[in-house]
């Protein structure tokens, strides 16, 4: 059982009556890599401002190893952030900017510099020290920045899309060596992004995020193989979203309606299942189509066949006129011709119900 | 305990300008406001009793000849550095090369010494000057010109000495304009003057609004131009002006013409807001 | 080619507005240097004229005076215009728009309504008139070019740097001590700059404003206008434009090595 480090406790925050966080509880392990994702605007900066102390919020609590610090100032706080745009002081060199953080405290100067050296290694910019800020490149700037909010050793480490500016190669290399220190630092990671790949790929829990609340904390497995909600389901990955109406719950089994016919789906443990509007979310990679009728399938008319590099996208219309996706790795297959009418299937034990959220 | 910090702040960073600007520019100019409605005592001193009759007294044709004259010599310098100054910033701008040079050389004026620059074109104009020595020893006149202590020495001297404030906003306004404009203008189809008169001169009106009135609202107050250069054959309104609070000694009366002064000034600037609607400093500086 | 007929046009238009503006400024320079007393006719190379200026004990006097006042009064406006410049882009407070709006006013209208409205002001407090009154007087239209060369400097200015230096640890003072101060530092030197030299070269303020025994270098050289010629004037003026332009270079080098 991991210690909670830090605890976010019903935080609501308005800015000129109207709410940007809505309500938000929250608890964070030490030592986790934890995501908030969503949409622009959901208010996942503004959560992670306000843990950072440069927002006050409205009402509720933040609790910084149980001891409160909503009300206290960012430089009182052992929690440290790296900027969206890095904000590297212009008019100092990379030491100066790194060591900025002890040279405040009055720590002397042999121990800034052994320090400031050890940073620079750990962050591979060995060597760097005289350079001019503006001179760097984008990934060396992140490093910096990097570099200049772990010196102080802070308790949680915030980091707001930090590799938003990067190329998509850099920020994947990035995604990389960022997962690889905090596993080798051990400090609790606060990371905010709007990229859900980035976030799957990087996290041990996610909580996604939309208008002003959490939708759903998990790990990247549950976020994605066991969405809870619609939005969750359409934010990560891709997904197709059929309407469906549930007939029958048990303790094992959702029964719910499929075309003409009914389909059994494993009851995959959801806790308050309050049946609102319901859908059938199944993932374009478990689709399958086939000229012949399946046992439980839909008909479709194929309208698109798209290369997309690793996979074949296809899109196809069913009766009620919803679009569905379709991948397949198998690149070599003969493809049915935009028109055609097939029949699109798939296991049941891929689907999950998901409700309106 | 983080309010009280921070509020040292706001009035260490607020109180200093408010104060100073207040009491050193507010309060005197409600003062003049206020002598311009007293009298004049025997012996040059104020006496507080009110009047219009400073105001009423400017209504007499030899005052008006003043304003008038200060007006029109306003507006002719204004006109004469608008028309001299437009191109030669436009044609400025269009140098890639120099620019830094070019900027440094039309800033110098602007900041030296306007006096000694006036005094350069007494050297040149004075009857014992070079144009007159010149003309002289080459034969094409008899007695030297009298070129100076007239409305012509004092346009002149006006004009140079506005030039820069003219220029510079022009410079900074033409140069700021996005020249995909005019490009687009031209591969619309619109000849260089067309182009010139739909496109370009709309796009910089803020910084020839900005030149304009740089150039106008100090010309309507420059007097040592027309001292040194027009002598007793040119008064205008500064003249008037420094005369009452300088030599006779009739402080409510001149700030009465301050006050004139004043509203004249406050129009042109009331036109500009209502045409551009930006603040000065974006074109200057 | 018309395009090159129409470039060498152009480049003579500017290269005829220049001589328009620099040949005044060329003749007094070169004249200062003139061995005859005349104006017109240059016999011969000589330094007499500066030597006579600087043994001149009134001129020496003025201008002492002149710097005095230039330093005082930058130095004074460049902390209050620093300020201000903070205050009033960061705060809100009652009569902002007010003051934003009085700060405009000294640059804006004629110097003439300043230093009449300064003369009213001083003499009904009963102030001498001396370097004290110019002081204050150059301070109140100094401070508004240094203010606002700040707040264009402050416009521009990323905010969540220093956001990063407090949660690095800086309190508010630290910050602005560290971080705010050297950021904005060179827009402050060239505004200070641009109030020494409009400082230096006032006229008006200073007729309407100084004491007998307070004479700035631009009043030495009215008097000297209107009084009667003497080729001193023209190395004193020669001074005086060098040490202008010399100014104006280095406020415009600093400016220009900080937007690199």
């Amino acid at each position: 059982m991991s210690e909670i480090i830090l605890e976010i406790d019903n935080i609501i925050k308005k800015f000129e009556n109207q709410e940007v966080i809505k309500n938000i509880s929250l608890a964070i392990n030490k030592g986790e890599f934890l995501t908030l994702l969503g949409p622009s605007g959901c208010g996942k900066t503004t959560t992670l401002r306000i843990i950072a102390g440069f927002e006050k919020p409205t009402s509720g609590s933040v609790l910084l190893e149980g001891k409160h610090v909503e009300n206290k100032q960012p430089n009182e706080r052992n929690v440290n952030t790296v900027f969206q745009n890095y904000a590297l002081f212009p008019h100092m060199n990379v030491f100066e900017n790194i060591a900025y953080a002890l040279k405040i405290r009055k720590v002397n100067k042999i121990e800034i510099k052994k320090r400031v050296k050890e940073m620079l290694s750990l962050v591979q910019l060995e060597g760097y020290e005289k350079r001019k800020i503006d001179g760097l490149s984008g990934g060396q700037k992140q490093r910096v920045a990097i570099g200049r909010a772990l010196i102080n050793k802070p308790k949680i480490l915030l980091l707001d899309e930090p590799l938003g500016a990067l190329d998509l190669k850099l920020r994947k290399q990035m995604q990389v060596e960022l997962k690889k220190l905090q596993k080798k630092l051990q400090i609790t990671f606060v990371y905010v992004t709007h990229d859900q790949e980035e976030a799957l790929n990087m996290s041990d829990r996610i909580a996604v995020m939309n208008e002003g609340i959490i939708e759903q904390i998990g790990n990247p497995e549950d976020i994605y193989e066991r969405p809870k909600t619609k939005f969750v389901a359409g934010f990560i990955g891709e997904s197709n979203l059929i309407k469906t109406k549930i007939k029958k719950i048990d303790d094992e089994k959702i029964c719910v309606q499929f075309g003409e016919h009914e389909m059994n789906v494993n009851y995959k443990n959801y806790d308050n299942f309050k049946t609102k509007e319901s859908y059938i979310l199944i993932r374009p990679e478990n689709i399958k189509y086939t000229r012949e009728k399946p046992l439980l399938g839909l008909k479709a008319i194929i309208k698109e066949h798209s290369y997309i590099g690793s996979i074949i996208k296809t899109t196809m219309e069913i009766e009620s006129g919803q679009e569905i996706i379709v991948c397949d790795y198998d690149k070599k297959k003969d493809l049915v011709g935009v028109g055609s009418e097939v029949w699109m299937y798939f296991e049941p034990e891929d689907v999950v119900i998901v409700e309106e959220g | 305990m983080k309010n009280i910090k921070n509020n040292i702040l706001k009035v260490l960073t607020v109180f200093p300008i408010s104060f100073w600007m207040l009491f050193f520019v507010a309060i005197p100019l409600l003062y003049i406001v206020f002598i311009s409605f007293m009298q004049r005592g025997d012996d040059g001193t104020i006496v507080y009793i009110s009047t219009i009759s400073n105001y009423t007294r400017m209504a007499r044709p030899l005052y008006i000849k003043v304003f008038l004259d200060s007006i029109v010599v306003a507006f002719i310098t204004t006109l004469c550095t608008l028309l001299f100054g437009y191109p030669f910033a436009y044609f400025a701008t269009k140098i890639k090369k120099y620019k830094i040079l070019i900027m440094l050389l039309i800033m110098a004026p602007f900041l030296t010494n306007s006096l000694i620059r006036t005094y350069g074109w007494i050297v040149i104009l004075s009857t014992n000057g070079i144009i007159n020595h010149a003309l002289l020893i080459t034969g094409i006149i008899k007695e030297p010109l009298k070129m100076l202590y007239s409305y012509g020495a004092v346009m002149i001297g006006m004009i140079y000495t506005m030039f820069p404030f003219m220029v510079l906003p022009l410079y900074n306004s033409i140069d700021k304009m996005d020249k995909a404009y005019i490009e687009a203008a031209k591969d619309l189809g619109a000849s260089r003057w067309k182009t010139f008169r739909t496109v370009t001169v709309p796009l910089t009106m803020p910084g020839i609004v900005a030149g304009c009135i740089l150039v106008f609202v100090p010309s309507v107050g420059l007097f040592f131009i027309p001292d040194l250069m027009g002598g007793s054959n040119v008064m205008l309104i500064g003249n008037l002006i420094e005369n009452q609070f300088m030599e006779a000694n009739d402080w409510p009366f001149g700030a009465a013409l301050s006050i004139v002064m004043i509203f004249i000034s406050l129009i042109l600037i009331l036109v500009y807001v209502k045409m551009v609607g930006k603040k000065l400093d974006a074109e200057v500086f | 080619m018309d395009s090159k007929l129409s470039k060498g046009l152009e480049r003579t238009y500017i290269f005829c507005i220049f001589a328009f503006l620099y040949v005044p400024i060329a003749i007094i320079i070169m004249y200062s240097f003139n061995a005859a007393k005349s104006n017109v006719v240059f016999s011969g190379f000589t330094l007499d004229w500066y030597t006579k200026l600087f043994s001149d004990d009134d001129v020496i006097t003025a201008l002492v005076n002149s710097l005095t006042i230039a330093t005082f009064s930058t130095a004074i406006s460049a902390v209050i215009g620093t300020l201000g410049a903070i205050g009033l882009k960061r705060h809100n407070f009652k009569g902002k728009s007010v003051i934003s709006l009085l700060v405009y006013i000294p640059i804006v209208i004629p110097e003439i309504i300043m230093g009449v409205s300064l003369l009213i002001l001083f003499s009904t407090l009963q102030i001498d008139f001396g370097i004290l009154t110019l002081v204050l007087a150059h301070t109140t239209f100094c401070t508004p070019f240094v203010l606002i060369n700040v707040k264009s400097r402050l416009a521009g200015f990323d905010l969540s740097i220093e956001e990063a230096a407090m949660d690095l640890g800086a309190s508010k003072f630290t910050v602005f001590r560290t971080i705010t101060l050297p950021m904005i530092f060179p827009a402050v030197v060239s505004g200070a700059m641009l109030a020494f030299a409009l400082s230096l070269d006032d006229i008006i303020i200073n007729i309407f404003l100084s004491g007998p025994e307070s004479t700035t270098l631009p009043i030495k050289i009215f008097s000297m206008l209107k009084f009667g010629l003497s080729p001193e004037i023209n190395a004193l003026c020669t001074i005086m434009l060098v040490t202008t332009f010399v100014v104006l270079i280095l406020s415009q080098g600093i400016k220009l090595r900080r937007e690199k």
